[in-house]
C-alpha cells in the first residue's frame, strides 16, 4: 500500500513516487543506502550458514577405506588360517559347476580378497542420493518448482515453520475496492427516480447495489484524472462494473486530504475525515461502518456531493487467489505458519485472520526480518521465508530455506534458495511435499544400498565357507552390485509417479463433478 | 610448510609403512613355508593394499599436524 510522504520526511532510494515529482536530498549514498545495506546482510547470512554435512558422501568415502582394509584383513586371514584350516579341493564357485581344484593358497586368499573388494563397489551408495535428488529436482520442476540445490530439498524436508511476508506474497501487494456504503437516502430516491435496476451486483471481493454503484461512480468521476493509487483502485473498480466514467468539469489533489471535482455543476469531495470536516460535511452517520472497516485494516473514504456524505469507499490490499488454500494445507502439513510484515499491527492482523494464519509479526524493518528468523532458528524451529521483496532478501538469505516468488525482484530470486515460477503459493505446499518424497526415497535407496552390502560382503569374504563349501566368483560378484546399482536407480524412477495433495484433490474434485450434457436444440 | 613439502613426507611415511607391512608379509610367510610364487604375490597384494588403506590416513594426518 502506498504511503503518505510530507514535506521533511524521510525516503527511501527505489522506492516509486505514484504522483507528482518532489525534490530530495541525498543524506546517504554508497554503502550507507538502504540497498547496500540489504546486500550486506544477504551476504552476511549466505557465509554464516554452516554447509550441510553430506552423510552418504562421507560414509561411502570412508566404506572405500574400510572395504580396502577389509580386503586385506580377508587376504591375511585366508592366507595364514583360512586356507589350511577349512580349503577343500571339491569347493565350487555359488551358481556355477566349477570346481576350485588346485587353486593354492595364494590364489584362494587372492580370489576371496578381490571378491570382497567388487562386491563392496559402493556406487549404489553414492547413486542414492544424487539420483533421488535429480529426480527430485526435476518433479519440482514440472510442477514449476526451482530447487537451487539438494541442500534447498534436504532443507525443505526439514521445515517446522513457514514465514510468509503480506504486501505482494499473501496480498496482490496492490489497492482494491472492497465496499462501497451508500448512506444517504436522497441517493437511493433520485435513483429510483431515475428508473435504475433495483437488487445486488456481485463484484469481485464485494456486494454493490446500485445506490452503491453510483457512490462508486461519482467517487470514480472524481477521481478520473488522478495518479493516486487508492484514486486508480476506484476507478479500475468502476470499470470491472461496467460503469461509465465522464469527466469532470474541474479537479483539485488536495495532498493528505483526498481530491475535489465538479461535475454537472456540483460539487463531489473524496477524502478522509480532515477534508470532510475542513469543509463542514456530516460523517457522523458513517462513522460506526468506517470504523468497522478500519478495524480491518482498510483504508475508508468518505464520498460527498455539494456538502451532503453520500456513502464511504473502502480500499485494501487483498489476498491473492490461493492464499487461504495454501496456508490451509500448511497447516495440514503440521507446518507452524507465521505472516511478517513492516505494516502496522491492525492491517497485518486483519489480513492474517483472512488468510487464517494466527501468528503475526507486525511492523518489522526490512533490516530486522532476518533479526526475527535468526530469533525462530534460536527457538529450534526450521525455518522457511517466502517472499517476494528486495526487503525479504535479508530474510530469505538467513532463513533455512528461501523461498523467492518468481514474479518478484531480481534480488530475491537471486537470495532465495528455492524458485516458485508462477505466483501460486500452493506451489510453497507443492516444494514441501516433493521435498519430503525426495528424501524419503534417498533414505530408502541408502538402506537398499547398505543391506546389501552388509550382507555381500560377509558372503564374499567367506564366511560362510567353512559351513557351505561356497564361494562367490569376482564376475558373480560383479553381476550382484550392478544389482544394487539397478534396484537403486528404479527405486528413485518411482518418484516420477509422485503427485502433490493439491494436484490429487484437484483430480479427485474434477472426476466427482457432475458431467454436464447439453441436449441438442433447434430443428431437425 | 608448504603443500608440495607435506605431500612428499606423507608420500615417505606411507610408502614407508606399506613396505614395512609387506616386508613381515613376506618374512612370515617365508619362516611358515609357503611356496615362492605365493611369498611374491601375497607380498605385492598386501603393498597395494597397504598403501591404499594408507595414504589417505596418512596424508590427511599430516596435513593437520605439519601445515603451519
Amino acid at each position: 500500500m502506498p504511503v503518505e510522504k510530507k514535506a521533511g520526511d524521510e525516503v527511501i532510494g527505489g522506492t516509486m513516487n505514484k504522483t507528482g515529482s518532489f525534490r530530495f536530498r541525498a543524506t546517504k549514498v554508497g554503502r550507507e543506502t538502504a540497498l547496500a545495506q540489504i546486500i550486506k546482510l544477504v551476504e552476511d547470512a549466505q557465509t554464516s550458514k554452516a554447509p550441510i554435512q553430506r552423510l552418504a558422501d562421507w560414509v561411502a568415502g570412508h566404506f572405500i577405506l574400510g572395504v580396502h582394509a577389509l580386503a586385506l584383513l580377508v587376504f591375511i586371514f585366508w592366507f595364514f588360517v583360512g586356507y589350511n584350516a577349512f580349503f577343500d579341493p571339491s569347493t565350487s564357485f555359488l551358481l556355477s559347476p566349477h570346481k576350485l581344484g588346485e587353486i593354492g593358497v595364494f590364489g584362494f586368499s587372492l580370489l576371496l580378497s578381490i571378491t570382497v573388494l567388487v562386491i563392496s563397489c559402493p556406487c549404489a551408495v553414492g547413486l542414492a542420493t544424487p539420483s533421488a535428488m535429480m529426480a527430485g529436482t526435476g518433479k519440482a520442476a514440472e510442477h514449476g518448482v526451482l530447487f537451487k540445490g539438494a541442500d534447498a530439498i534436504e532443507a525443505a524436508s526439514k521445515l517446522t515453520t513457514i514465514v510468509f511476508d503480506k504486501t505482494g506474497t499473501l496480498t496482490k501487494g496492490e489497492p482494491s475496492v472492497t465496499d462501497v456504503i451508500n448512506s444517504h437516502p436522497y441517493l437511493t430516491r433520485s435513483l429510483s427516480a431515475c428508473g435504475e435496476g433495483q437488487g445486488e451486483v456481485r463484484g469481485e471481493g464485494m456486494g454493490v447495489r446500485v445506490e452503491e454503484l453510483e457512490v462508486l461512480r461519482l467517487a470514480a468521476i472524481a477521481e478520473k484524472n488522478s495518479e493516486h493509487p487508492l484514486g486508480e483502485a476506484i476507478v479500475r473498480a468502476a470499470h470491472e462494473h461496467n460503469i461509465e466514467i465522464p469527466s469532470a468539469e474541474s479537479f483539485n489533489a488536495i495532498p493528505g486530504h483526498g481530491v475535489e471535482a465538479r461535475y454537472q455543476g456540483k460539487e463531489i469531495l473524496l477524502g478522509n475525515r480532515k477534508l470532510m470536516a475542513e469543509r463542514g460535511v456530516d460523517i457522523s452517520a458513517l462513522l460506526a461502518q468506517a470504523e468497522e472497516l478500519e478495524r480491518d485494516g482498510k483504508t475508508v473514504m468518505f464520498v460527498a456531493q455539494d456538502r451532503k456524505a453520500l456513502g464511504l469507499i473502502a480500499v485494501a490490499d487483498t489476498l491473492k487467489e490461493y492464499s487461504v488454500e495454501a496456508v490451509q494445507q500448511l497447516h495440514r502439513l503440521g507446518l507452524s505458519v507465521v505472516m511478517i510484515t513492516g505494516d502496522n499491527k491492525r492491517t497485518a492482523e486483519a489480513i492474517a485472520r483472512q488468510v487464517g494464519i494466527d501468528r503475526v509479526l507486525a511492523e518489522v524493518l526490512p533490516q530486522d526480518k532476518a533479526n526475527e528468523i535468526k530469533k525462530l532458528q534460536a527457538q529450534g524451529q526450521r525455518v522457511a521465508m517466502v517472499g517476494d521483496g528486495i526487503n525479504d532478501a535479508p530474510a530469505l538469505a538467513q532463513a533455512d530455506v528461501g523461498i523467492a516468488i518468481g514474479s518478484g525482484t531480481d534480488i530475491a530470486k537471486e537470495t532465495g534458495h528455492v524458485i516458485l515460477i508462477k505466483e501460486d503459493l500452493r506451489d510453497v505446499v507443492v516444494a514441501i511435499e516433493i521435498a519430503k518424497a525426495t528424501m524419503r526415497k534417498v533414505k530408502q535407496n541408502l538402506f537398499w544400498a547398505f543391506i546389501y552390502n552388509t550382507l555381500g560382503i560377509p558372503i564374499a569374504a567367506g564366511l560362510l565357507y567353512p559351513l557351505a563349501k561356497i564361494v562367490v566368483s569376482p564376475e558373480l560378484a560383479a553381476f550382484f552390485m550392478a544389482t544394487s546399482s539397478v534396484s537403486v536407480t528404479l527405486n528413485t524412477l518411482l518418484l516420477k509417479r509422485f503427485r502433490p495433495s493439491l494436484k490429487m484433490l484437484a483430480e479427485g474434485a474434477k472426476r466427482s463433478a457432475p458431467t454436464v450434457v447439453t441436449a441438442p436444440t433447434g430443428g431437425e | 610448510m608448504n603443500e608440495r613439502k607435506i605431500l612428499r613426507v606423507s608420500a615417505l611415511v606411507y610408502t614407508g609403512i606399506s613396505l614395512c607391512v609387506a616386508i613381515l608379509f613376506f618374512v612370515a610367510a617365508s619362516a611358515l613355508g609357503y611356496s615362492m610364487m605365493a611369498r611374491v604375490g601375497g607380498t605385492v597384494w598386501v603393498f597395494l593394499l597397504s598403501m591404499i588403506v594408507s595414504m589417505p590416513i596418512v596424508t590427511s594426518y599430516c596435513k593437520k599436524r605439519l601445515r603451519v
